[in-house]
């Protein structure tokens, strides 16, 4: 594949539709990332209708663009009003708002947007120069190596997770079970329908995604009477690009987060959130600045923007060359391939080349457009917080309804997406959490298929899984995720217990 | 509130008034620095039965759903594992889940309850309560959209919808009606005339009336 060569030609291809796609999948993106209750994934669930009347390279670009400058646009709100826009913002927020606070406010929109500019570029460049490597060695895979990594994908879940373990493998399982509903791709057998042709269809991931994600977060607003922080808005907002000089005193910061969002991406089920945390992590133990951290340090904002944005690749790579969705928002990316009837995996990069130029194309024009709109536009931006709450939960419930019918026509799968943002509600309630829940539903039907088909294969033979390499390294490494999680567990368990003898003790005396 | 050090951690403790009854420890491995909360927990037998119910509840159906798993036909070959084994596997797989939460639910409810607080807690942590009979009303509008659009057709319905949200939203001015009928006309409009979505029409009057407004903006 030339790549430069295939971008070139589908930039001309696309023309000015393909330029006003990008435009606006990225005001849409920046918009879900300032708005309160929206988050990326939902902004590239709630457009996924308007894409079925699309050519599917139009459509992922425009998904895309949204992802990429969701990923950016709550840090618009985190920095001038102390409220993430988006779960991966959080770390961030503090060292923003506080450089905001100290009329840095200019400069801190600056390194977020550079942040997000450079991360993206080199999560770019690895998608693009990397991604062809992988699917070569992708090649051969088999059914164990995909299952293999489907677990690890499924482990990471549980791993990253920073709630209560069990509740997490609850919720993961209920999750796979919850897909085995329909007909079952080995044998064709029909599980769990009882007796109704809504369930004999199976539930479509998406139905779940949309409910949880979407309508579950405009319940809770609603529940919540759209209380809950409010900012001040800001008199003056503008954006200053910090000099060369002082880009380069924060190399390293920019370093370690595009580094560990592309390396915390390459595993599968992990989204731009765990890429961000585990980025202001590495930053406060290695970093030049780490003294600084937490009291208003530009480091603390480059870090997480650069993982965040670097993670968008990751994700992509997962799903182009695997199949396997990398992401909650890449898991409606690899919708848009299946009703074009397009299955990603390593042969997409020779059956597919026009359209994985698109993709690359689009994620790289993006990428500059995300960041002069950010630069250009981030006081209208901020003003679309003025908006009535209410109204924006409301148009969410709309979009979110037409999404689920759009996926077969059918009013089953909005009762089904009612049902499960209804279920989401009291999940959050009960302190559940319902990433592992979608990506069980996910990444469940992939497992299965996966392991069945191996043991079909090789005539019931388990050890397979062990005797061939690849997939022996990539259940050892799921088992040493496993044994991060038990230790984890047990640690906890142990400051738990500590901690409660010393209350107990307390308390006697 | 008395301050005191974990054996073994460098932690920083604080012993809270009763909160929320429904807090659990956190399982995440806490440098030195971070601080634990200890909580009170809600000792009643209401609170614990609360949070063990739902939980014995969905036990139940995972048992019964993993003994259906066994009537599952096929035209699997001998040897094969079937199309019942993968939900048999995974239906354990959460029995186990739900009983080990069940035990800890059970065996916590007279310790206090320690949450390790993050540094993040300040920007993460919204105290914003819910409000029931809000969440009701939220519920209720979203079961009725649904069944509305059967009935009344997609437009009729996002309109009532629209409307009915921002009211009971807190939405009292002019502007809300507007911006529901708008609304619902605009929706319409781009979901059957741009994007093809051929959603319901209503039965009846509903659906001739959308029908000639479908005609009124052009849509075909």
């Amino acid at each position: 594949m030339d790549v430069i060569g295939d971008m070139a030609r589908a930039l001309i291809d696309g023309g000015i539709v393909f330029w006003a796609l990008v435009v606006l999948g990225v005001f849409i993106g920046l918009a879900v990332g300032v708005l309160p209750g929206l988050t990326f994934v939902m902004g590239v669930l709630l457009i996924l209708p308007f894409t079925y009347s699309m050519d599917p390279g139009q459509a992922l670009v425009l998904m895309i663009a949204v992802y990429v400058a969701g990923t950016y646009g709550g840090a618009l709100t985190a920095i001038l009003l102390n409220i993430p826009g988006e779960p991966n913002d959080v770390p961030l927020t503090r060292d923003g708002h506080l450089m905001a606070r100290r009329g840095r406010a200019a400069e801190a929109l600056g390194w977020a947007a550079l942040a997000a500019l450079f991360g993206g570029l080199v999560g770019w460049l690895a998608l693009v120069f990397f991604s062809q490597l992988f699917a070569s060695l992708a090649l051969k895979f088999g059914s164990a190596e995909y299952f293999a990594i489907v677990l690890l994908g499924l482990t990471s879940v549980l791993a990253l997770s920073s709630d209560s373990t069990v509740k997490s493998l609850i919720a993961l399982f209920a999750g796979m079970l919850l897909a085995t509903v329909g007909v079952d791709d080995i044998y064709g057998a029909v599980r769990y329908d009882f007796g109704t042709d809504t369930l004999r269809d199976g539930i479509n991931y998406l139905a779940i995604l949309i409910g949880v994600y979407a309508l579950t977060e405009a319940l809770t607003r609603f529940a919540e009477r759209f209380g809950g922080k409010a900012g001040q808005q800001p008199a003056n907002v503008r954006t200053t690009i910090p000099g060369l000089s002082a880009i380069r005193s924060r190399a390293g910061s920019f370093g370690r987060g595009m580094a560990t969002g592309a390396f915390v991406s390459a595993g599968p089920g992990v989204g731009s959130t765990v890429g961000s945390f585990v980025a202001y992590g590495v930053e406060k133990q290695f970093g030049k600045h780490k003294d600084e951290l937490g009291k208003g340090s530009p480091s603390g904002i480059i870090a997480p923007q650069a993982a965040s944005t670097a993670s968008v690749s990751g994700a992509l790579i997962h799903l182009l060359v695997l199949g396997i969705p990398g992401s909650g928002a890449s898991a409606v990316l690899l919708g848009v391939f299946q009703i074009n009837n397009i299955n990603p995996g390593p042969t997409i990069f020779t059956q597919q080349e026009e359209l994985l130029a698109t993709i690359f194309v689009g994620l790289f024009v993006a990428l500059f457009v995300m960041f002069v709109m950010g630069v250009l536009a981030a006081k209208p931006m901020i003003r679309l917080l003025r908006m009535p709450e209410v109204y924006i939960a409301a148009f969410i419930v709309v979009f979110a309804y037409v999404g689920a019918f759009a996926l077969r026509q059918s009013m089953s799968d909005v009762f089904i997406m009612t049902a499960f943002g209804v279920l989401g509600f009291f999940m959050v309630r009960a302190g559940y959490p319902l990433a592992p829940l979608v990506l069980g539903a996910i990444l469940g039907p992939l497992a299965e298929r996966y392991f069945q088909t191996t043991m079909i294969r090789n005539a019931n033979d388990w050890t397979v899984f062990f005797t061939r390499p690849l997939s022996a390294a990539l259940l050892a490494i799921a088992f040493v995720v496993f044994l991060v999680l038990t230790y984890r567990a047990i640690r906890a368990s142990r400051v738990a217990k500590a901690a409660r003898e010393e209350a107990m003790a307390a308390q006697a005396h | 509130m008395a301050r005191q050090t974990v054996p073994g951690e460098t932690a920083e403790r604080r012993t809270l008034p009763a909160e929320d009854p429904a807090a659990q420890p956190v399982d995440v491995d806490a440098p030195p620095e971070r601080r634990v909360e200890v909580h009170e927990p809600d000792r009643g037998r209401g609170a614990v039965l609360g949070e063990v119910i739902p939980e014995f509840v969905v036990l139940a159906g995972v048992v019964y759903l993993f003994f259906l798993a066994g009537d599952f036909s096929s035209r699997q070959q001998p040897g094969q594992l079937g199309p019942a084994f993968w939900p048999r596997l995974v239906a354990a797989g959460l029995a186990v889940a739900l009983l080990v939460r069940i035990v800890q639910v059970l065996r916590e409810r007279k310790q206090p309850v320690v949450r390790v607080v993050s540094e993040f807690d300040d920007i993460e942590d919204d105290d914003t309560e819910v409000h029931w009979p809000s969440a009701a009303v939220a519920m209720g509008l979203a079961f009725g959209y649904v069944v509305g659009t059967m009935f009344l057709g997609y437009m009729f319905a996002t309109m009532a919808f629209l409307g009915a949200f921002s009211w009971a939203g807190g939405q009292r001015r002019w502007v809300a009606p507007v911006v529901a009928v708008a609304g619902g006309m605009v929706m319409t409009y781009v979901f059957v005339g741009v994007v093809y979505v051929s959603v319901p029409t209503g039965v009846g009057l509903f659906d001739t009336v959308t029908v000639a407004v479908y005609r009124l903006l052009g849509i075909q």
